[in-house]
């Protein structure tokens, strides 16, 4: 397994080399030494090339948040079973949650022929209400929410359009 | 704060209060009552049952409704709470209940103390359409706007009369919720849907008007207190840093009016509240355009979020006074002895992605790191592990700096949001870094439109190679799953083939 984060819009593989008092490691193919020192579960001193910075991490499943140089930063540890699937490109007909939040008018049904840019539903997250618009034009095949006040995380599927079949 | 007025020798303002609300405005309201020497009561939705103003409250009660939200919304929920528990004075902050008037005079009703203004004067005031024709018909400056029901036949007409862009807005709104500009025809019914459809369900009344937009001016806001008699004014705030009608950055004083205009204004605010016989704390929102004139936007009827800037400029406790007023107390400052001193700013913490159009964030604080030192408020309900959803509002928490100018003030925000840490979520402490670093911001050259017109420049700096390199083996010597794999392998490089499949 080749440990690999996605950082800033790329996937960089970071790989152990050899432990000695810090890691010898290779970033991007660069040969990179480095420690941590831990002060709590979420606060170390970093030593790297010699050295030292204060760093803060904490990790939410396959989500890193680090806290360096006083700025924020998120990495995504990259599976490769997932970095696979990924590749395979999703129908556009699928409409899925920009954001996590509540159905506040479901305005389509099943079987209602639909433009892309109509709207299907209204959602609402943390005060911000917005359409939810077709991304195809066709026949609405289904619909995975119940109506309103139906919660959904991001990315999830809420309504998918069967296309139309294109001459 | 010294100017806190002295309590009462012998009898205590109330002897019970219940805090209807939540999050960090529960937690500063609390922290007023324990310095006036009241009992406190907080009210929670199951969701904050961990939360630090239900640890810290001297009792606390759940509220059950379909929704968090709605919860808080429940008015008659609450007033049998204040009956069962002998509260004599219900703290409503701002957002859910503050400025509704039913609820105000349900508790009057029931002999129990609303700490806000009376029932009359949030209805007079706290609804948009009611405080526009009120203030216009005392001489005082509103913009043009289009006053007949959405429903009349000749609305669609008079509003393309007035011209494009304008704004709708709900009636009974704040915050942001109900409003959005509409820039042409077409887009006017959409937009009175969704402001009227937001309208009904965060206010119960789903009354929208349209009103003249203009493309370049600021939000300037004074604070008032009043006890019905008399009416001061603390100075204004500038509150044009916005995303989605939504302040992000407050500060006192604003760096956009002279002197004169300062007191035209602040007089302004202080003559429309007077005439309304304003009797709590309140803010008089105006815009103001860049050829210096005013209109009169709303009056807010309740403590508002950015109400630390003006409490770090004055050296106020504005909740205190306004626990004082609503004990039935004649205002104890006096605008005479009242000067600002040097310059507050404050930043609201949001969980969004604000590099990404702020796109609400969802998460969980998973550690927690507050910025202390001299100058520095830090205002916040967060606690360890607390789950941010989407059921809230955004706003995490706000950190409020003072210094002795604008220029040092920036500078200490600055400093201070590079020490806040808060890990778990996304959230906009790096944008804010940015935009305080912007230099039409630094100048004070800005209005509403602000944050849309450099949103090329409001972009994320991307890392350089040594922090790069700092980040990635950060990752790989914290991360879990590594970190197990390179525990389990004795010889890192015998497994090196392993790694490399």
């Amino acid at each position: 397994m080749q440990p690999k984060f996605l950082f800033n819009g790329t996937v960089h593989p970071v790989t152990p080399v050899r432990r000695q008092q810090s890691v010898q490691m290779e970033i991007n193919g660069q040969p990179v030494a480095a420690r941590l020192h831990w002060q709590d579960a979420n606060s170390a001193l970093l030593n790297i090339n010699g050295q030292q910075r204060q760093v803060y991490v904490a990790q939410d499943d396959q989500q890193l948040f680090i806290h360096f140089d006083g700025r924020n930063w998120l990495l995504e540890c990259v599976d490769e079973l997932s970095e696979a699937a990924s590749d395979g490109t999703s129908g556009n007909g699928t409409v899925t949650a920009p954001m996590p939040g509540v159905v506040v008018e479901l305005n389509t049904a099943i079987g209602r022929n639909v433009k892309e840019g109509d709207s299907l539903l209204l959602i609402e997250s943390m005060k911000l209400q917005m359409d939810i618009r077709a991304t195809a034009t066709g026949t609405v095949e289904s619909i995975h929410i119940n109506g309103a006040g139906d919660s959904f995380e991001k990315g999830s599927v809420l309504i998918v359009i069967a296309g139309e079949v294109s001459a | 704060m010294n100017n806190v007025s002295p309590i009462h020798q012998g009898k205590q303002l109330f002897k019970k209060v219940l805090i209807a609300n939540r999050g960090e405005i529960a937690l500063r309201v609390l922290r007023a009552m324990q310095q006036l020497d009241i009992a406190s009561v907080a009210i929670y939705h199951h969701s904050d049952r961990q939360s630090p103003v239900v640890q810290q409250a001297d009792e606390a009660v759940e509220i059950i409704g379909d929704s968090p939200s709605a919860a808080h919304l429940d008015g008659q929920q609450i007033i049998d709470i204040c009956q069962q528990l002998n509260v004599d004075a219900v703290h409503p902050c701002y957002g859910f209940l503050s400025e509704n008037a039913e609820f105000a005079r349900m508790l009057e009703q029931a002999g129990i103390t609303f700490i806000g203004p009376g029932a009359d004067i949030i209805e007079l005031m706290g609804d948009k359409i009611a405080s526009r024709d009120f203030v216009a018909n005392h001489g005082f400056p509103v913009p043009p706007s289009v006053s007949l029901e959405i429903d009349h036949p000749d609305f669609i007409t008079t509003v393309t009369a007035m011209g494009f862009p304008v704004v709708v807005k709900a009636s009974a709104g704040g915050g942001g919720k109900g409003m959005s500009i509409v820039h042409s025809e077409d887009e006017l019914e959409s937009a009175i849907r969704i402001a009227a459809s937001e309208a009904e369900k965060y206010f119960g009344d789903k009354r929208v008007y349209v009103e003249r937009y203009f493309t370049s001016a600021r939000h300037i806001e004074v604070q008032v207190l009043g006890d019905g008699n008399n009416v001061i004014h603390l100075g204004e705030r500038e509150c044009s840093i916005q995303r989605r009608f939504q302040k992000i950055i407050e500060e006192a004083p604003s760096p956009a009016l002279t002197e004169t205009r300062r007191k035209d204004i602040c007089e302004t605010a202080r003559e429309i509240a007077l005439s309304a016989g304003y009797n709590s704390a309140g803010t008089v929102e105006f815009l103001y355009t860049p050829e210096g004139d005013y209109f009169f936007l709303e009056m807010n009827t309740r403590i508002q979020v950015e109400h630390p800037v003006t409490e770090m400029v004055f050296n106020v406790d504005l909740v205190a006074e306004q626990i004082h007023i609503a004990a039935g107390h004649p205002l104890a400052l006096k605008q005479e002895d009242l000067s600002p001193t040097g310059h507050a700013i404050e930043c609201r913490i949001c969980a969004e992605d604000a590099f990404n159009d702020f796109i609400p964030a969802t998460g969980r604080v998973l550690f927690l790191k507050e910025p202390d030192g001299k100058g520095i408020r830090f205002d916040s309900g967060l606690f360890q592990n607390q789950a941010i959803t989407s059921a809230f509002d955004p706003m995490l928490a706000k950190l409020i700096v003072h210094a002795p100018t604008r220029r040092e003030a920036i500078g200490r925000m600055q400093q201070a949001l590079q020490q806040l840490i808060i890990l778990g979520v996304r959230h906009n402490i790096d944008y804010l870094g940015v935009l305080l670093g912007h230099s039409q911001f630094i100048e004070g050259n800005f209005d509403t439109s602000f944050i849309k017109q450099y949103s090329d420049e409001l972009t994320e700096a991307q890392p350089d190679i040594q922090q790069q390199q700092a980040i990635l083996a950060t990752a790989l010597l914290s991360e879990r799953n590594a970190q197990l794999l390179m525990e389990n392998t004795s010889e890192l490089h015998a497994a090196i083939g392993h790694w490399r499949n």
